[in-house]
């Protein structure tokens, strides 16, 4: 009893951390709809600028938890919203996660130039009132985590006043319900949700401060990553009951704490602790009743014309043919570094079946890129093309089983289940399965006939015919009565299932041939690297591929090319200035950033402008190159 | 291949960005201080030793990319530290000839016929020196040992090695737990340890700062094991553990010498040198395992290339890395036979008193070598 008595101790200081930071996730999703990836950056940064000012600076520490999370945060906090944010309002909810999945990509960038890791042992901020413990039970627990949990219940307390009783808490709230009736009312719905963002970003700022302490050395990656775990807490209490987010940080700190205290230490869940709050996202996900849940809307903003048959052929044929060029002119490793553009080009392509056609989002892509590789490393010896059927297969399948759990989600909900799916695989599969000590897994490449694919230059030219063909086959897709289904889908489910379309099969069949698709591209990868780690295919590398493919044009095939060159390309640029491997993460999320005001991404840009240029020369084909909500034919091909 | 009348062109490939940026940059500085150290002395017979860093990005390819521009543009790899190394095994493999001469932490890496390393160890094997040390001064403690370690590829295998050889000599371990590689809370575990009648705690294959937390959660909890962490050997753990109060007592044993102490440096002249030329190539540079190794190996680099003559080619410096069976550089690390690819046996023993890490029962400039490896 004394024993449990401790552990549940344990498990109520964990689990209010997880509160205090999902506590700030829930109050600006409730205001505007957009649930913030990039709150643990905040913290994260937070935390940091706290030890700069008291450690480095030597600064009073209640000026400066003052100027953090009173001044500095809430600032912060209230231009994100409007700079960033604001414009995001009733867009595709793919687009909202990938400007916050920015947001977090760049505040991690610009962290590691401002506090590099390699001095990051050096950095530590001392507990509050260090030394100090009081007995509960038969444990010791120290003042800093008795503070930890009194700010938690204090900040939950507060709240909950704050929205029932106050004016602007209650406004708040009327403009969660309907921000046009609540306008109407003079409350000023923008100036809300930005005093929304502002106590979210103080109140992740609070609990890095917090945090940041009980980590020892200050981790930018570690501290980003605990805090982006309190959106498990942030869905159980449906993103906007803050009794019942606060029930579910317990309820996490209390089931972790409890898996180390009673199972045998050698056994798996001991092992992937970490990966419980993933799993019992995903079943809360699956559980809660869907329509109690409050998801983005998808309104399949704009669309791009597919073109003919003839014309995908012909592009497609001179792909090929500048790829053979490119074989002759490039070689080493810039040719390696094509490759690899080349393949996870079909990844992205994947997705811009899924997301930029189905309007459906996978935040664990690359997780089926891995199971693809994982199948060609095992069943692909010698290039077997059975590898590459296996890879199709496996991957498909898996997809299709997320699909089955997942298939009654929408939007944000349908994110959130493919990042739990992803990052549970992380712990269950990849760090287990890639070859012992995670050494990697050696993969044969595919072996074609009449094309000697053990070199570079062969295996290239094969990584673009099937990019090719890949491109050619969606396009062809997209045309087509299914195409036109999943138009209908991304434009709404509910008017598809009015008209009879089968959504539930819809989307199943989208998800496994979007995973079957990744596992192409894995089986590829896997033969263009030789060695796979399960570092390949961690769940952050899924949210760089969604961003990728958003920032090159979610719906275009020839964006999914030009971010694969990009891609491809920027190694070669790094060789020449060292310096951009620095900022790297600054720029690709600064990128993503921009997507709020210009959602079509490069793809959609450069497609524009084509199109203008051919009215201008008055050879327009007739109907519109892009197609806004709202005016799209459902079915128009161009 | 890299060598003109003047020069020798040598590659450090070393992860220096990635996710944590500069993860491995004491690699390049400490194998660049050695070679400075050398340049300043005339070089190797009137050729100066010009290092060439290269990037790998804690990145399998990015580390085949790195190993693969190289290859054949320099006399040889030296010093690097990545922790893909697997992946440089594979280009490695393909390139025989071309001699290596770093710390490699895989078994592929670990296994090339021209990799050499003042430290060949292997994963899952270890010296057991000090583990018989401690049975003679805990008696019946080491029947009941509790560990947590990070559950990564590298840990778990060097874990493994410290296990084996712990058992090997009669340890029992009855609290071991690969925690994830993110956990910073070990409350629950040092509860668990404490209920199941750990007496020591031992915490080799983890990282400093995680050391430092599990031992402040056993000070709270106003529990007395024994801790023996040789991971503790870093310049600011009794920082990072809360002070003075809490480190003291610390015991720890390492196969190589305390080289950031001042003690140290006045007993043994290489340790003096590596840290002035430390100092001199990269003054904000913390004195750490990577710079340390990195300036060993490159010694093992310059002795072999000076007994492969004056015409040394990659051949002739393989030849002579062979025919190096005992080094120690100058007493900075155990002795051990790189041309045969055996680790060494020595050991030094240590203790942390009023906040500075002591030998114990090991003389100043010395070591202790009596252990026989076990796996």
């Amino acid at each position: 009893m004394s024993e449990f008595l401790t552990y549940t101790i344990i498990g109520l200081v964990t689990g209010c951390i997880y509160a205090l930071t999902a506590s700030g996730l829930v109050v600006t999703y409730m205001t505007t709809g957009i649930l913030n990836f990039g709150h643990g950056a905040v913290s994260m940064v937070a935390a940091f600028a706290y030890w700069q000012l008291t450690i480095e600076w030597h600064m009073p520490v209640l000026l400066a938890l003052i100027l953090v999370i009173l001044v500095g945060a809430p600032v912060f906090g209230a231009l994100l919203e409007r700079l960033l944010m604001r414009p995001l309002q009733g867009k595709p909810v793919e687009l909202q996660v990938v400007v916050t999945v920015g947001l977090l990509i760049f505040l991690l960038g610009l962290a590691n130039l401002a506090w590099s890791p390699a001095a990051s042992a050096t950095r530590t901020l001392p507990r509050f009132f260090s030394g100090h413990s009081l007995k509960l039970a038969s444990v010791f627990v120290d003042y800093h985590s008795i503070v930890v949990v009194a700010v938690a219940v204090a900040v939950a307390i507060g709240l909950r006043f704050f929205f029932s009783v106050s004016r602007t808490g209650v406004a708040m709230r009327a403009v969660v319900d309907n921000p046009g009736l609540a306008a109407m009312a003079g409350a000023r719905p923008n100036r809300i949700a930005q005093f929304s963002w502002a106590l979210g970003a103080a109140l992740a700022a609070l609990g890095g401060v917090l945090l940041a302490p009980l980590q020892g050395a200050l981790n930018i990656d570690l501290l980003t990553l605990t805090v982006i775990l309190a959106i498990v807490p942030a869905v159980i209490g449906r993103l906007r009951s803050l009794p019942l987010t606060v029930a579910g940080g317990l309820v996490i700190g209390l089931a972790v704490t409890y898996a180390v205290g009673y199972l045998p230490p050698d056994s798996f869940v001991a092992k992937a602790q970490t990966a419980i709050p993933m799993v019992i996202l995903f079943v809360a996900l699956v559980l809660l009743r869907q329509e109690r849940l409050r998801s983005g809307r998808v309104t399949g903003m704009t669309i791009a014309r597919a073109p003919s048959l003839s014309r995908s052929l012909v592009a497609a044929g001179v792909f090929i043919v500048v790829a053979v060029v490119v074989s002759e002119l490039v070689s080493g490793v810039n040719l390696g570094t094509a490759t690899r553009g080349v393949v996870l080009g079909i990844a992205f392509l994947s997705l811009v079946l899924l997301t930029g056609y189905a309007g459906q989002v996978s935040l664990g892509q690359m997780t089926f890129v891995g199971t693809g590789a994982y199948a060609m490393a095992h069943l692909g010896h010698h290039g077997s093309l059975v590898g590459v059927l296996a890879a199709v297969a496996v991957s498909g399948g898996l997809g299709a089983l997320v699909a089955i759990f997942a298939v009654r989600l929408r939007g944000l909900y349908l994110a959130l289940s493919t990042l739990a799916f992803a990052y549970a695989m992380d712990y269950i599969f990849f760090d287990q399965h890639f070859g012992p000590y995670g050494s990697g897994l050696s993969v044969d490449r595919l072996h074609v006939p009449g094309l000697d694919t053990t070199s570079d230059k062969g295996f290239f030219i094969l990584g673009a015919v099937i990019f090719a063909l890949a491109g050619v086959g969606l396009l062809a897709l997209r045309r087509g009565r299914y195409g036109r289904r999943l138009a209908a889908l991304n434009d709404s489910p509910q008017a598809c299932a009015t008209l009879g379309v089968n959504i539930a099969y819809t989307k199943l069949a989208v998800f496994s041939a979007s995973a079957a698709l990744a596992g192409l591209a894995g089986a590829l990868y896997g033969g263009q690297q030789h060695l796979v780690t399960s570092a390949d295919f961690q769940t952050f590398n899924s949210l760089v591929l969604l961003l990728l493919v958003l920032l090159g044009g979610k719906s275009l095939v020839s964006g999914a090319l030009a971010t694969a060159v990009l891609y491809a390309l920027f190694p070669v640029l790094q060789q020449h200035v060292p310096s951009l491997s620095n900022i790297q993460y600054v720029l690709v999320g600064l990128g993503a950033l921009t997507l709020g005001r210009n959602p079509e991404g490069l793809g959609g840009q450069i497609t524009r402008l084509r199109d203008l240029l051919v009215d201008r020369s008055g050879r327009a084909e007739s109907g519109p190159a892009w197609t806004v909500e709202g005016e799209r034919l459902v079915g128009a091909d161009g | 291949m890299g060598v003109t009348a003047n020069a020798i062109q040598i590659a450090n490939v070393s992860d220096l960005s990635g996710p944590v940026p500069g993860l491995f940059q004491g690699a390049v500085v400490g194998t660049r201080a050695y070679l400075n150290y050398v340049n300043s002395q005339g070089g190797v017979y009137g050729r100066q030793l010009d290092l060439q860093p290269v990037d790998s990005e804690t990145d399998c390819n990015q580390t085949q990319n790195a190993y693969n521009s190289e290859v054949n543009k320099v006399f040889a790899f030296v010093g690097g530290f990545a922790l893909y190394d697997n992946c440089a095994a594979q280009v490695l493999s393909q390139h025989t000839s071309v001699p290596s001469v770093q710390y490699m932490l895989s078994a592929p890496a670990l296994a090339l016929p021209n990799n050499f390393s003042v430290d060949p160890i292997q994963p899952g094997e270890y010296t057991n020196g000090y583990f018989k040390y401690y049975n003679t001064k805990l008696g019946g403690d080491v029947q009941h040992v509790g560990t947590v370690y990070p559950n990564i590829p590298s840990a778990v295998a060097q874990e493994q090695g410290f296990q084996n050889s712990a058992q090997s000599v009669g340890w029992k371990f009855i609290y071991t737990r690969a925690a994830d590689a993110t956990e910073t809370n070990f409350q629950t575990d040092v509860i668990r340890m404490q209920s199941d009648g750990v007496k020591i705690v031992f915490l080799a294959a983890t990282n400093a700062e995680n050391a430092a937390i599990l031992i402040s959660e056993i000070r709270q909890q106003n529990w007395n094991p024994v801790i023996i962490a040789p991971v503790a050997y870093a310049s600011n753990f009794v920082q990072l553990v809360g002070g003075q109060q809490a480190a003291e007592g610390i015991l720890g044993a390492q196969l190589f010498s305390l080289f950031f102490n001042a003690s140290d440096a006045s007993a043994i002249p290489e340790v003096a040198l590596f840290q002035q030329w430390m100092q001199r190539t990269a003054p904000s540079q913390a004195l750490d395992l990577e710079g340390m190794y990195g300036w060993a190996e490159a010694a093992l680099f310059v002795k072999a290339l000076k007994a492969a003559g004056p015409r040394a080619t990659r051949t002739s410096l393989l030849a002579a890395l062979h025919g190096v069976k005992q080094f120690s550089d100058n007493g900075m690390i155990g002795q051990a036979d790189p041309g045969d690819r055996q680790p060494t046996n020595c050991y030094v023993l240590w203790q942390i008193h009023n906040g500075q890490f002591e030998r114990v029962d090991t003389s100043t400039s010395s070591y202790r070598c009596d252990g026989t490896m076990a796996s």
